[in-house]
């Protein structure tokens, strides 16, 4: 039984893990285009005899920057894609999924403000459920088409609060069953979604 | 288009691609502005000249589709190619529906730059082409003189658009159009527009001459050609070369003339009279006819591969009685044309005379018009023309005027063509309401009513026609209903701005207190 609930969750997982590499997947083309424009001016400005280094080091360092950019966001892709290790950490997951969406919701015009907790953040449940829970309402925000804003929180739950807009946010009932099962509660109010998600290595009567 | 005179405007929100393009294509010599998403690009293109925009397909606020649509809609001209990293074909025909220049993928490696860099110049030269075709419309709009030509009916602008679009090219031109219609000031408008303007113009009425001296005019001769010929003389085809030849009625020429034509149109060489020498000759020929050519060519009397020749371009110009809302601008040029010349202070035409004059069908066309407006400056003894000086005598006998109606079909519903038909008969008999009703064989007040319809209508614009009011209740006879007679004259309608010294138009309550 507990099995076969494991499978749904990771088959939504990727269903998820699909959705956040299609959006990403187009503004990997963006920064290469970045790096590919800038690298052209110093290519063809170098070539020129009198070429002088100082009109073409503004270039290189953006095509630089563009280099990171991508870094960033193969890495966090590469994480995202190996099965994690448990107890699995609330807020390099939540790195990770802005580092890919950030961009997306930058091209649409909106601002991904993250603000992170101190410490330590493991949390008690699945590794995949927590990637699907926090990509799903992540996603959700999106398409608010709003400027999203993320809080960290770490007391006796960790709390990952995302705002955009007033409009709902909501995961769908197949995310929510997943959360339910993990002990993870999501509360939607207005147009923020909470998740709290149970502590690693603190016991029922701790948090109580 | 030079390169220093081009403005490109590139509309992305990635700062890195933006900087990188600017630096890429300033290199290039090209003028860069820089809009960081669809919503300030559409605002820098509204208040600014670009003759390219690169747009990226996904931006915040506007993305490129969205900013092509509003492109067109709102009428602002660029070429605009699009940055896509959606690389699909749906993508590509969707931009292109939208009125996109082109599209490049991302990522704009160096084989794609270059792309680029090929595609900007091919745009900025179809933005400038278009460009110079909104400024020559725009000329045109509001346009009543064309060189020696006037006329603001849409037909004459139609004209003056095509003189300006051939006019640059070496292609043949053949007008046609009645006689008087103008056809020689619409070849010396050919030339003069043309490069060859500093060349020679010579005109030759292919009629008017005998087939020997025709001959003899175009080719030229050589010394003893014929009997008299004791100089050598050039022909038309020497002297204008480098300029143009307008052939009048040139479908009166003789088959001979005809051959040798087609002949010099085809080598751009002559031979003179009794010469053995070929002379390269530089020509632009434009020829006229008032005939109708098919007819000629089936009679043999035209040459069809000359008729080809001669035709690459075809310019129709229209009758005057196709161009009414010319007549009034013309009359009164003539009038101060020749009050000027004649040293008579004619300040205009009495209504009589107007409504005469706009309703006249004017069969020689402008010449007649023209000659009419002389004839009555001559005559005229006041300060301004009345029916009786402008009105040929042999058309004053009964009163009324001799009229004929076009109608264009396929443009003319059936309320049109009665309302211009009622409108006709009325001012053929001097505005007298009864005849007119008579001779069109309906009761008076239908009369009446397509008159009041059209001074509604013409209330628009700037003329109105002053329709007699009736008793509305016993039936009027004839001598009751022709309240408006040569003393008490009709302005007839028309929307055009009644010139200096023209008496404006009755309006409706007027003619209602009348």
């Amino acid at each position: 039984m507990k099995a076969a609930q494991h499978r749904t969750t990771d088959e939504l997982w990727l269903d998820t893990l699909e959705e956040v590499c299609a959006r990403a997947a187009h503004e990997v083309k963006g920064v290469l285009n970045g790096v590919s424009v800038n690298l052209e001016v110093v290519r063809s400005r170098s070539a020129r005899s009198n070429g002088d280094a100082a009109s073409v080091r503004s270039f290189a360092e953006s095509a630089s920057g563009q280099f990171e950019r991508l870094s960033d966001m193969s890495e966090a892709l590469l994480m995202l894609c190996r099965s994690p290790r448990d107890p699995v950490e609330i807020t390099p997951t939540v790195k990770q999924l802005v580092a890919l969406l950030d961009p997306v919701a930058k091209v649409e015009g909106y601002a991904f403000d993250v603000s992170e907790a101190n410490g330590a953040g493991a949390v008690r449940a699945r590794g995949n459920v927590v990637r699907l829970v926090l990509a799903s309402a992540f996603l959700a925000a999106l398409d608010r088409k709003k400027d999203v804003r993320c809080d960290v929180e770490l007391g006796d739950d960790a709390i990952v609060r995302i705002t955009a807009g007033d409009d709902t946010i909501q995961v769908s009932p197949d995310v929510s069953a997943a959360a339910e099962r993990a002990n993870i509660r999501i509360e939607s109010d207005g147009g923020c979604i909470s998740l709290a998600f149970p502590r690693a290595g603190r016991r029922a009567h701790e948090r109580a | 288009m030079k390169k220093d005179a081009a403005k490109i405007l590139i509309a992305d929100d990635e700062q890195a691609i933006t900087s990188g393009l600017s630096a890429i294509l300033g290199d290039e010599g090209y003028t860069i502005d820089i809009a960081g998403d669809g919503q300030k690009a559409l605002e820098r293109l509204s208040s600014d000249s670009y003759g390219v925009v690169l747009a990226d397909l996904k931006m915040p606020k506007l993305d490129g589709i969205a900013l092509l649509r509003e492109l067109q809609q709102r009428q602002i001209p660029t070429e605009c190619i699009i940055i896509t990293g959606a690389g699909t074909v749906e993508t590509a025909v969707d931009a292109m529906r939208q009125g996109a220049y082109d599209y490049i993928e991302k990522p704009l490696n160096a084989e794609k730059l270059n792309r680029l860099k090929a595609l900007i110049p091919k745009a900025l030269d179809k933005y400038q082409v278009q460009q110079k075709n909104r400024e020559l419309a725009s000329k045109l709009e509001g346009l009543t003189h064309y060189g020696e030509l006037t006329g603001q009916s849409d037909s004459m602008r139609e004209i003056y658009e095509m003189i300006d679009k051939v006019a640059v090219s070496t292609a043949s031109v053949l007008i046609l159009g009645e006689s008087g219609t103008g056809k020689e000031l619409v070849a010396r408008a050919v030339h003069s527009k043309s490069e060859r303007a500093k060349g020679p113009f010579f005109a030759l009425n292919c009629a008017a001459l005998p087939k020997e001296i025709l001959e003899n005019e175009l080719f030229g001769h050589e010394k003893g050609a014929f009997t008299g010929s004791v100089n050598e003389k050039p022909g038309a085809f020497e002297m204008a070369s480098g300029g143009t030849i307008f052939l009048d009625e040139v479908a009166e020429m003789s088959p001979d003339i005809q051959v040798k034509l087609l002949r010099a149109l085809e080598t751009r060489m002559v031979r003179r009279l009794g010469g053995k020498k070929e002379i390269n000759v530089d020509i632009r020929i434009v020829a006229a006819t008032n005939r109708e050519l098919q007819e000629a060519i089936a009679e043999g009397e035209l040459r069809e591969d000359l008729y080809y020749r001669l035709a690459v371009v075809q310019i129709d110009l229209p009758p005057l009685r196709e161009r009414a809302e010319d007549v009034q601008l013309l009359a009164n040029e003539f009038l101060q044309r020749y009050s000027t010349q004649n040293g008579k202070r004619v300040e205009g035409f009495e209504d009589a005379a107007w409504e005469w004059i706009l309703a006249y069908h004017w069969p020689g066309n402008v010449r007649e018009l023209k000659n009419a407006v002389e004839r009555a400056v001559i005559m005229a003894r006041g300060s301004k023309i009345t029916l009786n000086d402008v009105m040929p005598r042999h058309l004053r006998g009964g009163g009324e005027v001799p009229a004929s109606l076009t109608i264009n079909v396929g443009s003319t519903t059936v309320a049109d063509a009665r309302r211009k038909l009622v409108l006709q008969t009325f001012a053929s008999t001097g505005g007298d309401l009864g005849r007119a009703a008579k001779l069109l064989g309906v009761p008076v007040d239908d009369v009446r009513r397509e008159l009041m319809v059209m001074i509604s209508s013409s209330e628009n614009g700037a003329g109105a026609a002053a329709v007699p009011s009736s008793s509305p209740s016993s039936g009027e006879s004839d001598a009751e209903a022709h309240i408006v007679r040569r003393s008490e004259p009709v302005a007839a309608a028309r929307a055009v701005p009644p010139a200096a010294g023209v008496k404006k138009p009755i309006k409706k309550e007027e003619v209602r207190r009348k």
